[in-house]
């Protein structure tokens, strides 16, 4: 029953984010997407009231939290008016070279998302069977949110009496536990490890309909459940960081409207969660404003996707110096370690190989090579960056090998899901957003199609 | 084409992980970290150790837990086990001579320890009472 409890808390999520509903461009999207993007943004929203409770001195009890997220959930369903479809999210079923075409090639499609559910029924097993259990989860953020809960909040006195809790890590993670232990009342372990296959399904279901490509979502799911076997990130914070990047990285990549509200929100979104949820979300932050900076070149796009998040950030920096509880970031001031690369790359690679011969690497890396590689720049280039990231952090430790070892197979999910997100965008079937994308060529104003194409995506022009 | 061999193979993989990190593939595990290795972590008896002394320990009492053949360096996350599992419990770091916990939960073996009693055995290790 705890667990049952424990699990209920992280449905919920997705009914508090429903707010983001009211959003004409998110309402249009197709169901998969709206509930997707409410997981995130509902994640969010909870650890940002959790927060905001504590610093008020708003003790966390059922019936504060009950009340005040029914009340943002009710908004959600609150006089929300409906809108003609078509006019940011025109969004058909399927791809439009395929209507028409023999009933086999409509079946491959079926078949592929037939394919990518099977993949997450197998994470599904793995978390159930314990496969998949992050240790962490164990030994810190379960610890902590315990803790926090028994605290009634955010408590640094939690932190100062166990230094050993990763004291200055973004709480998100630990805030969404805690909220499945105010649900349950006992902390309900296997509905923390049972959220990773939720924020999975989240994100390969808005993925999906972003991308309109089911091979490439059925790639994605595969890579991602083998990577996971060897990760281990159920119960971490990886599964909920790695659905605000698809949303962060998916946004720039495909959605396209005239306004570029949608793009900008949502990308928004993701890059405050990301900052909110792990260490590792402040460097993909940088990641996500150099690619709008440098691919996109859309300046006022890139300091207002990164805003959210870097308030988050400060807000939280200040509450980790007003504590005196830094830590992990402190990492920054130390020394780099310039001779430790060979050793930094060669592990890397090790591990990143996955006991399968780098294939979840090679895989995207080919078939974007081999598709259109400028409409997949805004997710190759995140890929780089976060990898360079990757290393640099490294560097910053004299024997770094074990570090690696032991926390890199669930870093670099990163640049993979940046490149599995950019086999979708190479691949002909995606739409794929028009800034920054820019056809050999064809440039022009209004974002690099050739005049009298087809609006809505690059189909037919690969 | 690429993309369907590539996800059979994934798929064949994950499979295969499974079946390497063993059985049993159809009963639900008593801990969430029972099949993370193919043999048995400790830190997996050091929750249902944490479980089965609790009852035992007073409320807001010192305890850590530890494998006594680890001496004297400790694998730290075993009493981080215990921050998790005993709640209502005040649990240390391994340091027993220095922090002096009221109780040590030992993991497996025996706790030869002048300063403590055993008090409770358990298929998966012992409880200790300082005297």
């Amino acid at each position: 029953m705890t667990d049952v409890l424990g699990l209920l808390a992280y449905l919920v999520l997705p009914l508090v984010g429903m707010v983001v509903w009211r959003l004409d461009f998110i309402r249009e999207m197709p169901l998969g997407a709206r509930l997707g993007v409410a997981m995130a943004a509902g994640s969010l929203i909870v650890a940002l009231l959790m927060s905001s409770l504590s610093v008020i001195g708003i003790e966390w009890s059922r019936t504060v939290l009950f009340a005040l997220l029914a009340m943002i959930g009710f908004l959600g369903f609150l006089g929300v008016p409906r809108v003609p479809r078509g006019r940011y999210f025109e969004q058909p079923e399927e791809p439009e070279e395929l209507r028409g075409t023999p009933r086999n090639r409509r079946g491959w499609w079926r078949t592929a998302d037939a394919g990518t559910a099977f993949c997450w029924l197998l994470t599904l097993y793995g978390t159930l069977t314990a496969r998949h259990s992050c240790g962490d989860l164990q030994f810190t953020w379960g610890p902590k949110a315990i803790r926090w809960f028994r605290a009634g909040g955010l408590d640094p006195d939690v932190l100062h009496t166990w230094p050993q809790l990763t004291v200055d890590y973004p709480p998100l993670q630990t805030l969404l536990l805690a909220l499945s232990n105010t649900f349950a009342r006992q902390f309900p372990w296997w509905a923390a490890v049972l959220a990773s296959p939720l924020f999975l399904l989240a994100l390969l279901a808005v993925l999906r309909v972003w991308s309109r490509d089911a091979l490439g979502t059925l790639l994605a799911a595969a890579a991602l459940t083998y990577t996971y076997t060897l990760a281990y990130p159920a119960g971490c914070a990886e599964p909920p960081l790695l659905l605000f990047e698809a949303i962060a990285i998916g946004a720039l990549t495909f959605l396209d409207e005239d306004d570029g509200r949608a793009q900008t929100f949502l990308a928004a979104l993701g890059v405050a969660g990301a900052v909110f949820t792990k260490l590792e979300g402040a460097t993909f932050a940088v990641a996500v404003f150099l690619t709008i900076l440098l691919v996109q070149r859309k300046p006022k796009r890139a300091f207002l996707v990164i805003a959210p998040g870097a308030l988050l950030f400060a807000a939280w920096m200040t509450f980790v110096f007003r504590n005196d509880l830094l830590y992990m970031y402190g990492g920054a001031k130390m020394p780099i370690y310039w001779s430790t690369i060979p050793v930094v790359l060669k592990t890397l690679a090790k591990v990143a190989k996955f006991n399968l011969w780098w294939l979840p690497y090679l895989v995207p890396i080919v078939l974007i090579a081999i598709g259109n590689v400028r409409r997949a720049l805004v997710p190759v280039a995140i890929a780089l960056l976060t990898t360079g990231a990757t290393v640099y952090f490294y560097v910053h430790y004299p024997d770094p090998v074990w570090w690696i070892e032991s926390s890199s197979p669930r870093v670099i999910l990163t640049p993979l899901l940046a490149l599995l997100i950019g086999v979708m965008a190479a691949r002909p079937y995606a739409r794929v957003a028009r800034h920054g994308v820019v056809p050999e060529g064809k440039e022009t104003e209004g974002g690099g199609r050739p005049p009298g194409g087809d609006p809505r995506g690059a189909l037919g022009q690969v | 084409m690429i993309i369907c061999a590539a996800a059979v193979i994934f798929a064949a993989a994950t499979v295969q992980r499974f079946r390497w990190l063993g059985g049993p593939y159809f009963t639900f595990p008593d801990t969430i970290q029972d099949h993370v290795w193919p043999s048995r972590f400790p830190s997996a008896d050091a929750i249902v150790l944490s479980r089965r002394a609790e009852p035992l320990l007073p409320r807001g009492a010192k305890v850590t837990i530890l494998k006594p053949s680890e001496a004297p360096n400790y694998d730290q996350t075993h009493w981080l086990t215990g921050l998790g599992m005993l709640p209502r419990q005040h649990p240390v770091p391994q340091k027993v001579d220095e922090l002096r916990p009221d109780y040590v939960i030992a993991i497996h073996e025996e706790f030869a320890h002048a300063g403590y009693e055993k008090v409770a055995t358990f298929p998966e290790g012992f409880l200790y009472k300082r005297k």
